[in-house]
């Protein structure tokens, strides 16, 4: 091995063909509840394994093998080890006192899923090591559970905007169809991620959008879905979606799991873009889960946070879902603000395997169209 | 109507256990085109006590098992098979083809438990995208030859030549064929365990027992129970046995190879379902289900929506033949060809 790098390396004997390599894997993952009197570990996750990747024959061939016995990677073990222990600890500190006690006062009970996984490719004489750690953290409301995603730097601040967003309290009253929806608090990143991302994943036809409108992959970007590096060793590459390009990165779940074309983070921007603002209008803020269905062509969310705006009155909605074809909801999106939002945390399930998807956007204005 | 849901975790752990899995998997998949094959294998450890569980991977030792690279020829040339039988007007989506082989132990409280047990799965999606409908279908068992072949190349074949008006739910005499007999039954499971009121009339149902899967997550010896008749039903709290899909996975209390017994009497309809269009979804009036239909008389393929509250659909039980098919659905359900007659 020539060299091993942390996080930022080299982009020295990448090619853009996929290469046969060796990914290897340390997963820690625990599981807390805390309440008003205790925090209470319930469970933990420790899991180790490689696998040798190759592409023969048309047909891509993982052979996973669990636990680490690879002796040349012994010192990125110890390394590593020591650091999971590290990044699984500093997030719960984090959150003491002063954002968890007013959380547990109006919810009354919390549960956190910490996640910290570090990665090693070899492709040849070159390795190549990503860490990451992702925070789920899941509040309970009227019986539903709202959960962000999010990173250790990040934390505090998604989770103080979530908890001022939910502590407007649900509403009964049901989303008028015939309204503008404004996707705000960077929700419109989760409509793109299956207007445009998923299609493009799976090398679909781009749906046509306002020329101000720009969704871009971007995997260098910080957050949930940092990688320079794709899962087999491959310098990442910002992808503008909008332009009809596709995700750059190989990303897999696991050591069991195939490397397959996703997401990392994405990003919506415009530039010089209309925010015709109706008078009477629903805001969204906050989505607790979507699809894209290739059968039909259809998009769908579920949208956790709305208030429909009137003037200056705000008025909670209950839950809904939003769907339509991609081609009519790209059709009615007709202005954005300026500035781009973090997005809490997208977990997305392609194949069976389930990512990290970081998300941002600038707040964004679709005619009509709530069910 | 809210949909009933799963047990917690936590129902009917034992303290304190140690449970151990090591073993080997091919997983073959195919999806858009791309193919991938996956060996695995893999040794992990849980440890289970009232308020916490952990688990880990281990470092295999050895091989266990030396024939995984046979056992993923077959798996291909199987998923190579079934591939190859879809009719050109459909569209492969997805086929995941499982096959593997696990040896189980557990001690708690000083005592072992050890069973082995081997394992096939298929899963297959097709879409029809004139007809804009999929089906998914899911067989399994302990070994290859188990998997149902027949009844992916039927479904298969049926929905390359479905209609593509649908027909809503209408007067039917409608026999269910075995896969989504097997599937009404599990998606009526947390309703019956929930606290479900016994039946006048209707089927009886029962955990059961399968050859080859006869141990459960503890590695005990599954026995048959009935879980609902004319008396009432089981509760999750009354089940012996735990279901433990993996050793990262919390037990659950879970029925095993679920059945519902031989009603004696015609189980030909009018019409057939032969498959799930939509999963079977709770819905504010009740259990709703989209199936894949056959007119007997016209031989015409149709899509029918039936909707009917939990009550109804035991109720609408008329027969139910003695032939069973095993289905991976929750911890194994057995289909059976049924008839249900809606008024």
């Amino acid at each position: 091995m020539d060299e091993v790098f942390r996080n930022e390396g080299s982009e020295a004997g990448v090619s853009s063909t996929f290469r046969d390599h060796l990914f290897v894997s340390m997963l820690r993952e625990e599981g807390w509840l805390v309440d008003s009197e205790r925090s209470i570990r319930t469970s933990s996750h420790l899991e180790t394994g490689h696998a040798s990747t190759t592409h023969t024959d048309g047909k891509v061939v993982v052979r996973a093998v669990s636990g680490l016995e690879i002796r040349d990677l012994s010192s990125w073990i110890d390394l590593s080890r020591a650091d999971l222990e590290n990044r699984l600890t500093e997030p719960l500190q984090t959150l003491e006192p002063d954002i968890i006690k007013p959380l547990l006062q109006s919810r009354g009970q919390i549960k956190i899923r910490i996640r910290s996984d570090s990665r090693l490719v070899s492709t040849g004489n070159i390795a190549r090591f990503h860490d990451a750690t992702t925070i789920t953290v899941a509040v309970g409301r009227d019986g539903h559970e709202t959960s962000i995603v999010t990173t250790p730097s990040s934390l505090r601040e998604d989770l103080a905007r979530t908890m001022a967003l939910l502590s407007r309290g649900s509403g009964a009253a049901t989303a008028p169809a015939s309204l503008p929806i404004l996707w705000t608090n960077g929700s419109a990143a989760v409509l793109m991620h299956e207007l445009i991302g998923h299609p493009s994943e799976e090398n679909w036809p781009l749906t046509r959008l306002p020329e101000w409108l720009e969704v871009r992959d971007d995997p260098f970007s910080p957050g949930p879905g940092h990688a320079p590096y794709d899962d087999t060793g491959q310098r990442g590459r910002t992808s503008v979606l909008s332009d009809g390009g596709r995700p750059s990165s190989l990303r897999r779940e696991s050591f069991r799991d195939p490397p397959i074309l996703r997401m990392t983070h994405l990003t919506v921007t415009q530039n010089g873009a209309p925010l015709p603002l109706p008078e009477v209008r629903i805001e969204v803020s906050l989505v607790d889960g979507g699809g894209w269905d290739r059968l039909t062509d259809e998009i769908s969310l579920r949208v956790a946070t709305a208030e429909i705006v009137e003037g200056t009155s705000r008025k909670m909605l209950a839950p809904f879902s939003f769907k339509g074809s991609r081609g009519e909801i790209a059709s009615r999106i007709i202005g954005a603000n300026a500035d781009s939002v973090r997005y809490p945390g997208v977990i997305c399930s392609r194949e069976g395997q389930r990512l990290a998807v970081g998300s941002s956007s600038v707040d964004l204005l679709v005619s009509g169209g709530a069910q | 109507m809210i949909g009933p849901s799963l047990p917690p975790a936590r129902s009917g752990i034992m303290p304190e256990q140690i449970y151990r899995k090591s073993g080997t998997t091919s997983r073959v998949e195919l999806h858009n085109g791309r193919i991938s094959i996956v060996e695995i294998e893999e040794i992990g450890e849980s440890h289970d006590s009232i308020e916490h569980f952990s688990s880990r991977t281990l470092s295999t030792q050895s091989r266990s098992e030396t024939n995984i690279g046979e056992r993923t020829t077959a798996a291909l040339a199987s998923a190579d098979q079934f591939k190859a039988s879809v009719p050109g007007s459909l569209v492969l989506e997805r086929l995941v083809l499982l096959s593997g082989r696990a040896d189980h132990s557990i001690v708690h409280e000083g005592k072992a438990n050890e069973w082995t047990e081997s394992f096939e799965r298929l899963h297959i999606s097709l879409m029809h995208p004139e007809a804009r409908e999929r089906v998914e279908v899911e067989v399994g068992g302990s070994s290859l030859d188990m998997i149902d072949r027949e009844t992916i190349t039927s479904i298969a074949s049926l929905l390359a030549r479905m209609d593509r008006e649908p027909v809503t739910s209408r007067e039917l005499n409608l026999s269910l064929e075995p896969v989504v007999a097997a599937a009404l039954w599990a998606a009526l499971t947390p309703w019956i365990l929930g606290g479900a009121p016994g039946g006048a009339s209707g089927p009886t149902l029962d955990q059961s027992i399968h050859p080859e899967l006869a141990h459960d997550g503890n590695g005990l010896i599954i026995a048959p129970k009935r879980l609902f008749g004319i008396e009432g039903g089981a509760r999750w709290s009354e089940l012996p046995n735990m279901f433990r899909p993996s050793y990262r996975a919390k037990p659950v209390s879970m029925p095993f190879h679920l059945r519902a017994n031989p009603i004696r009497s015609d189980v030909h309809g009018d019409y057939e379902a032969h498959a799930l269009l939509q999963r079977f979804i709770w819905t504010p009036v009740g259990l709703a289900a989209k199936l894949l239909c056959r007119s007997r008389n016209s031989d015409s393929v149709f899509a029918s929506t039936i909707v009917m509250t939990p009550e109804r659909w035991l109720q609408s039980v008329v027969g139910i033949d003695s032939e069973m098919t095993w289905f991976p659905n929750l911890a194994g359900t057995y289909g059976s060809r049924t008839l249900i007659r809606i008024p």
